[in-house]
């Protein structure tokens, strides 16, 4: 597989986890309005704005693995979308952080630039300490949550609990592949940390499929 | 000695609910009483709620009251299960 079918196929997924998180968001905002839940508020403002990240990190992995547009000319728009996606990625993170916080300690109960590390990095103008950075601001909020979210297991968790929390954990490996990628400089690492964060969301959609026919 | 957080309303409507629901859609009031774990004052007014919306009424049998879940009743009910079963995905509840 050439390395432009990887990053079609990392596109692909990320749009199809973009789409997960999209449909986490809506009915945890659904049920946000009825339960009054703040936590709740903190999933659904989460996970819009990692959908609306994957989906621009899909389209920008599309762009490149598909040739369509001059996404490697048009340097300025893929800087806005790159960082785009990585704030909205981060500032989702710290979100959910905030709310398990809540929810644990109050009572109410990536990628991006699936670049590959170093060239496409460069394409995007980012920068490897950008990149960097982004990922272990990452890997510090999703440990923070995935710590809460731990504590919140420990006061009655059920099977339905423990595979959220699997997925947090698999979205968590998937950010420190990356890391790494970029450490080795090693695209193919960067790759599996896509195909893990996919992994992470297709968990997700799972128990999204459960709930759909409870 | 930890506290748990007192139930919200919606909290209580799904306990009542879920505790006629499990007896067929029928059963005796003090049943229900006794599931819902409020004081009397308080469970009675919860119960009107419930009655003003359509979800139960009321049936006064030879050998003692029952509530009956309507269809709106079962409707809603069945509603409240799957908000609290996503809810439980994220470690929360209704």
């Amino acid at each position: 597989m050439l390395l432009n079918d990887f990053i079609t196929l990392g596109g692909l997924l990320s749009l199809l986890s973009g789409a997960v998180a999209l449909a986490t968001s809506y009915i945890a905002f659904a049920y946000q309005r009825m339960v009054r839940t703040s936590p709740l508020q903190y999933i659904s403002l989460g996970f819009l704005l990692l959908g609306v990240g994957l989906i621009v990190q899909g389209w920008l992995s599309l762009s490149l693995g598909v040739g369509v547009g001059n996404v490697y000319e048009d340097a300025r728009l893929a800087y806005i979308a790159g960082v785009s996606y990585l704030v909205l990625q981060n500032v989702a993170y710290l979100v959910f952080a905030v709310g398990y916080t809540k929810a644990a300690y109050w009572g109410a109960a990536a990628a991006v630039l699936p670049i590959m590390p170093r060239q496409l990095r460069e394409y995007f103008l980012l920068g490897h300490l950008v990149f960097d950075a982004s990922q272990v601001l990452s890997i510090t909020m999703l440990s923070i949550v995935i710590f809460e979210g731990g504590l919140l297991e420990s006061r009655g968790g059920t099977r339905l609990s423990r595979l959220i929390m699997l997925s947090f954990g698999v979205l968590l490996i998937s950010h420190i592949t990356m890391l790494y990628a970029s450490a080795v400089r090693n695209p193919y690492y960067y790759i599996y940390g896509e195909l893990l964060q996919f992994v992470s969301f297709a968990l997700i959609a799972a128990f999204l499929l459960r709930w759909s026919r409870y | 000695m930890s506290r748990s957080s007192p139930r919200s309303r919606l909290r209580i409507y799904y306990d009542v609910l879920n505790s006629v629901a499990n007896e067929g859609g029928k059963a005796r009031f003090s049943h229900v009483l006794s599931s819902a774990n409020l004081p009397y004052d308080r469970f009675l007014m919860y119960l009107s709620e419930l009655e003003e919306k359509g979800f139960i009424i009321e049936e006064r049998g030879e050998d003692g009251n029952y509530l009956v879940l309507t269809e709106r009743g079962a409707a809603f009910y069945r509603e409240l299960r799957r908000m609290n079963y996503f809810l439980r995905g994220f470690g929360l509840s209704l």
